[in-house]
């Protein structure tokens, strides 16, 4: 993967990226399956069955698992080579499913976010920015600006994974005994760092030119003029 | 911004409004059948008991037979606390699983005992007095209760107020 290019156990950590997608993609069923009314809504009250807030909570489920699933092979760089036409429509699935569900629905759920004023503020600082970075990487292919693309989406794609590592860290903080209230507001911002984290330092290691997968073919062939 | 964007950007609009006039609608009817159902549950199924209650206000209270029976006021409040304690139930049986922004916290067991007073004041005063204890976890909490026999009206006491049925189910705690 992208992402881990010129990195110690860059397999290991590839194959941990892609089992924490999957397991969060068959966790999302659990919204779907007609069962039981699952803990998180439980945990809303009331607010579980204010309209706008589950059409917004169901279409940030949607949008946010389309974006893990779609986007994961848009990560590899050996893929992209091979199918840039698979790219170039992926590529698209994954910016709608952000620009237009995952993103928009994430800041409206963050007013009502748990975790008081800190969780308000960390989703809804996600939210802007992962539109933000999907956007310039859009803005960017159009103009034929491919490093530009490649930087606004590997930080788009370092906020997708955000959803994973909040519920990593989430499991264990608990099995360390933070407490539960605390343990939501310190997962979610220690998921913010790790993102940026990711993403700034794979670009950090990409500025003397770990980009060179791009020179072997240009994927300019995906891109709509 | 191309084609590309635009038509699916009008169709999750499209989506989002499909979405949110069908989850309106459900939680019209499910608002309506909720409270049909505590209806039913707290004033008894019985179409005759509103008959039964102006019947029973009017005639001497000790003579009739229309009056709430002692097992009909325990069934009533069971009802009550059960529903009180609805979401500690629902919490129990929801699914979850570790990789869920639910918190993969332990739950408390939870139940509801019915106490009745061992005295009444009288037969006439047509009241059924009792304390509903709930216990979540380690805690416990009473919550004194008159019955009135005629009208199947429940009072509790709590927060420093007699609350009807109602009322007293807002104040349930979340888990």
């Amino acid at each position: 993967m992208l992402f881990y290019s010129r990195l110690l156990g860059a397999k290991w950590w590839t194959a941990l990226t892609v089992a924490a997608c999957a397991i969060l993609l068959v966790s999302n069923a659990i919204y779907f399956d007609g069962g039981e009314q699952p803990r998180f809504l439980l945990e809303k009250g009331a607010l579980a069955r204010t309209p706008w807030w589950l059409a917004a909570f169901y279409f940030h489920v949607v949008g946010a698992s389309v974006c893990l699933a779609v986007g994961t092979p848009l990560m590899f760089p050996i893929w992209t080579r091979r199918y840039p036409q698979w790219h170039r429509r992926l590529g698209y699935v994954y910016l709608n499913a952000v620009l237009w569900m995952a993103a928009p629905s994430g800041l409206a759920l963050a007013l009502t976010a748990k975790g008081g004023l800190w969780g308000t503020l960390g989703f809804a600082l996600a939210g802007a920015m992962w539109w933000k970075a999907t956007w310039a990487g859009y803005q960017a292919i159009r103009r034929g600006d491919i490093p530009a693309h490649v930087r606004g989406m590997v930080r788009s794609y370092a906020w997708a994974l955000s959803a994973p590592a909040f519920r990593a860290i989430q499991a264990a903080l608990f099995c360390i005994g933070l407490d539960d209230a605390s343990n939501y507001v310190v997962s979610l911002w220690l998921s913010i760092a790790a993102s940026v984290m990711l993403a700034e330092s794979f670009l950090y290691r990409s500025r003397g030119g770990a980009m060179e997968f791009l020179t072997a073919k240009l994927p300019s062939a995906g891109v709509v003029s | 911004m191309n084609r590309w964007l635009l038509i699916p950007a009008g169709c999750c609009l499209l989506a989002y409004v499909a979405l949110f006039a069908t989850i309106h609608g459900a939680a019209s009817g499910e608002t309506a059948a909720e409270t049909r159902r505590l209806d039913a549950a707290l004033r008894g199924r019985d179409e005759g008991m509103v008959y039964a209650a102006s019947r029973a206000a009017r005639a001497s209270a000790a003579e009739s037979n229309l009056l709430l029976t002692t097992e009909e006021g325990v069934q009533m409040l069971t009802t009550l606390s059960g529903e009180y304690l609805r979401p500690w139930r629902q919490w129990e049986q929801s699914p979850r699983h570790l990789y869920s922004r639910a918190a993969p916290r332990p739950i408390p067991p939870s139940s509801a005992e019915i106490q009745l007073a061992r005295t009444e004041f009288s037969a006439s005063d047509g009241m059924l007095l009792a304390k509903i204890v709930v216990r979540t976890g380690v805690r416990s909490q009473s919550i004194p209760c008159a019955v009135d026999r005629v009208t199947k009206q429940v009072r509790l006491f709590s927060e420093e107020h007699w609350l009807t049925a109602d009322e007293w189910l807002k104040t349930a705690p979340l888990p």
